[in-house]
């Protein structure tokens, strides 16, 4: 490993950046020096993508200034940005599904031959090379779509290589790996450094910050906090830099008190929307009092899972009871109506109507009986009694109940519809991606809600792509992977180098296996 | 390292994106049965041979001669799906070309080229250089309509659909230009006895615009255009002007087709020619597999798609299949060819 030079590569000094209503960035500075991985740590829409997005060119600063190499530097659009040697690895990669590796790789910049055709072989000798180079492998005409996402990423890191970046941004570019991928793209991080890149890495996972980065830049709220040297500080620290008070980062629970059986899944299978089998024969039982966790790398059957759950698929074979009674392929409000309730993974699409209000919201599903309304005709005084009595008890921060619930923060958001799940005094939880986008503040308050929900005996099944999430919360961890559950194991057993194995069909141990092997 | 390539999640992906070869698969297999169905109709007969197969010959090449105009501009109408747009701007263009095309060849007195003083050859290869530049000039303006003017592909083609229909009519109205009997012979030289110079066109037409999706740098960016925008316009690639020149290739490729349709009868009827040719060309993508969606497409499957629905119309034809009740057919065929793709993919 070389150590970090002193000459700053890159120097972004006063970015501000205004966007209707909001102040995205106030007066940030940021220096990366050559060689080196820095880190950008800040809470969802600290403003942390809104300052890469003006160093990559996609938005123009209202003020500040850009050195690179010490030199003042106008970045008008990404193709300023790839000149100047500033790569980006997207959050979503950009990517031809149906192009090979070499394709992708080429795109915007194919060798031609006759000006005309494209010229195949020299683009795989020009792959092949840099490849080399920087000792990333690849399978030059694999087609995107066959490789897994880890290799995705890989190829997003060539791309940007390939066009001669000395900086590369790398956006989350965790969130879609299992853990074992997660520290092969640190190797791969590091490699990079000691041949000489400097890399920015955006995060808000503070373990993954303290592991790979040289140094840390940590945003609220558009602003600087400060710039720490990774050996130099904790996660504790970091996490009190980014909310700017004290957070418990894992929130305490008392050991559960599970009681009978009250929820269970039997050999359930169910299509995806392109009729393939997604879920193969899961079973899986929840008890009252306990928190399951249901562990996976997205894709993997866990969505389709919780949807034909709570109604919103249909089953092809299998049967779902709650104490008994047959919940398999009702509809969703025949679900409800049965006392389970569902924190969707996707909020915006599954769990609020946007452009309607608080208030409206709050009674999404529950509008059609008494009090809120009688023979079709909606009370709205009730309703608006019922709203602001929940904005109140789960510290809703909207001015009122007749705002619409687009103008709310997404933790806000989030707040709306687990008010409105959790009052339904439900027997069984069901919570998809719970926390996904929000801030670690705001997922302190839903991690405390469901762990009171389990504490007041109710049974919980929570579905997240967090390990971390995972294990903060479950009394028990399933984990699924191509569509079935290759483990159920007991939280005190669960590592996370064990269930990343899991996660990655590495380790198929059944239930029967664990529970006879009995290991941990 | 290696472990990430050994990562199984591969493999339920891969599974799921077969099909869109075996679609065309399925595609050709409803042409071959098409066209056995025909072969009996015909009336295969073993005695004579030579008569049966000169009269199968014809009626082919009836076929191919008919739908050739309509087949040059599903190809470029494959290349505008792909990207995600549609033309439906084809037919209006047909004929403004036409009356172009017609306006400078008349040998009446109001010809233009006749009064320039050009005439016989030269006079035709100009209106051919000037009808396709004229092509290539309506595509241009409509592409940068959609991508400078940011107007979606369907608004704006069916403005200049309306445009170049009534401007035509309004300035062709009253006046009935003869086109030289030479000129005719661009669709009309008979090889043999036999008239199959539409085909030709149609076929070297289809085989440039398979390596231009194939082999070009531009066939590969317009797939990667309409496959995912943001990911091109990121890799550099200049996604307006791959989209312009999709525009203005469909308005050449509009311009031949209409120089065809000009030299295959010397007259053209402003308000119904190539009327409905946005739809027959759009339904030949379609069933050759072609999404609505952009980002797949092809002109294999596109040339099997128009074969499939002239086949189809020859056969309802030879049925005695009343002509209003055909278009029902053809209507049939698009949705069902849609569904049974999706079938497959599933």
């Amino acid at each position: 490993m070389v150590s970090p030079q002193n000459t700053p590569i890159l120097e972004m000094t006063g970015i501000t950046k205004r966007f209707p209503g909001v102040l995205a960035n106030d007066n940030v500075n940021f220096t990366l020096k050559k060689g080196e991985i820095h880190a950008l740590l800040g809470e969802n829409g600290a403003g942390k993508s809104t300052l890469m997005k003006i160093l990559y060119g996609l938005y123009q600063a209202d003020s500040g200034t850009i050195k690179i190499d010490g030199k003042l530097e106008n970045i008008r659009e990404p193709n300023d940005a790839l000149k100047l040697g500033i790569g980006m690895v997207h959050q979503h990669f950009m990517l031809i599904p149906q192009f090979t590796v070499v394709e992708n790789l080429v795109l915007g910049s194919e060798p031609k031959r006759g000006g005309l055709f494209m010229d195949l072989n020299e683009a795989t000798k020009k792959v092949l090379a840099v490849s080399e180079q920087y000792g990333l492998a690849i399978d030059p005409n694999a087609k995107i779509m066959n490789i897994s996402v880890g290799m995705q990423q890989r190829v997003e890191i060539l791309k940007a290589l390939m066009r001669g970046a000395d900086i590369l941004v790398l956006d989350e570019p965790t969130a879609v790996l299992t853990p074992q991928e997660v520290s092969e793209l640190f190797e791969v991080m590091e490699n990079l450094r000691s041949l000489g890149k400097s890399i920015i890495f955006i995060s808000h996972k503070l373990k993954e910050v303290t592991a790979i980065s040289d140094m840390v830049t940590v945003i609220r709220r558009g602003r600087t906090i400060g710039s720490v040297a990774s050996s130099e500080t904790d996660v504790n620290e970091l996490a009190r830099m980014m909310v700017g008070r004290d957070v418990d980062l894992v929130v305490q629970k008392d050991p559960a008190k599970p009681g009978a059986e009250m929820f269970k899944i039997e050999n359930l299978h169910v299509p995806d929307d392109r009729h393939l089998p997604a879920v193969s024969g899961v079973s899986l039982s929840v008890r009252a009092g306990e928190i399951v966790g249901v562990a996976g790398v997205d894709g993997n059957g866990q969505n389709e899972l919780a949807e034909a759950i709570t109604g919103m698929r249909k089953a092809t074979s299998g049967k779902i009871t709650l104490n008994g009674q047959d919940l398999t392929n009702l509809s969703s409000r025949k679900v409800f109506e049965s006392k389970v309730v569902h924190i969707p993974a996707d909020r915006h699409r599954h769990g609020l109507v946007s452009d309607f209000s608080v208030a409206e919201n709050v009674v999404l599903r529950t509008y059609y009986k008494p009090p809120f309304s009688e023979k079709s005709v909606l009370h709205w005084d009730v309703i608006k009694e019922e709203a602001r009595k929940l904005i109140e008890e789960y510290d809703v921060r909207t001015p009122n109940e007749d705002v619409a619930c687009s103008s709310l923060s997404g933790g806000n958001q989030q707040k709306v519809i687990i008010a409105r799940e959790l009052s339904q005094e439900p027997e069984f939880i069901v919570a998809a991606q719970p926390t996904r986008g929000l801030d670690v503040g705001a997922i302190e308050f839903v991690h405390r809600r469901l762990i009171d929900a389990r504490d007041a005996g109710k049974a919980v099944l929570v579905f997240s792509l967090e390990l971390d999430e995972i294990l903060a919360l479950s009394d028990r961890i399933a984990v699924m992977y191509e569509g079935e559950i290759v483990g159920i194991i007991d939280r005190d057993e669960a590592t996370e180098e064990k269930l990343g194995l899991m996660m990655a069909g590495v380790v198929n141990h059944n239930q029967k296996n664990v529970a006879a092997g009995g290991e941990g | 390292m290696e472990a990430m390539t050994g990562n199984k999640r591969e493999g339920l992906k891969g599974f799921k994106k077969r099909g869109s070869a075996e679609s065309q698969f399925g595609t050709a297999l409803v042409l071959i049965v098409l066209i056995i169905l025909q072969t009996l109709v015909l009336g295969f007969d073993y005695d004579s041979f030579g008569h049966w197969f000169s009269a199968w010959t014809r009626n082919w090449i009836n076929i191919l001669r008919n739908n050739a105009g309509i087949g040059i501009i599903s190809l470029g109408m494959t290349f505008v799906i792909i990207t995600g747009g549609i033309d439906l701007a084809v037919g209006s263009t047909l004929v403004a070309v036409g009356a172009v095309i017609m306006t400078l060849l008349d040998t009446g007195p109001k010809g233009i080229l006749g009064n320039l003083g050009i005439t016989g050859a030269p006079a035709y290869t100009l209106t051919i250089i000037l009808a396709i530049l004229l092509g290539w000039l309506i595509g241009t303006i409509i592409g940068l309509l959609i991508t400078k003017g940011r107007i979606a592909p369907f608004v704006a083609t069916l403005g200049a659909m309306k445009i170049l229909r009534s401007v035509t009519q309004h300035f062709m109205q009253g006046y009935n230009p003869r086109v030289p009997r030479e000129f005719l012979k661009i669709s009309n030289l008979q090889i043999g006895n036999l008239m199959f110079m539409p085909i030709i066109y149609w076929a070297v037409l289809a085989v440039i615009l398979y390596y231009i999706s194939k082999r070009t740098v531009f066939g590969r960016q317009v797939i990667a255009v309409g496959s995912n925008e943001r990911a091109a316009q990121l890799s550099g690639v200049n996604v307006n002007r791959v989209k312009t020149r999709v525009y203005s290739l469909m308005g050449v490729l509009v311009a031949i087709a209409s120089i065809i349709q000009v030299s295959r009868i010397g007259s053209m009827d402003f308000a119904n020619a190539g009327s409905g040719y946005e739809m027959d060309a759009i339904a030949a993508a379609v069933v050759g597999g072609t999404s609505m969606a952009g980002g797949r497409g092809t002109i294999v499957g596109t040339v099997l798609g128009m074969l499939i629905i002239a086949v189809m119309n020859n056969l309802l034809n030879l049925f005695g299949v009343p002509p209003f009740l055909r278009e029902a057919f053809k209507g049939l065929i698009v949705i069902f060819a849609v569904l049974f793709q999706r079938k497959e993919k599933a």
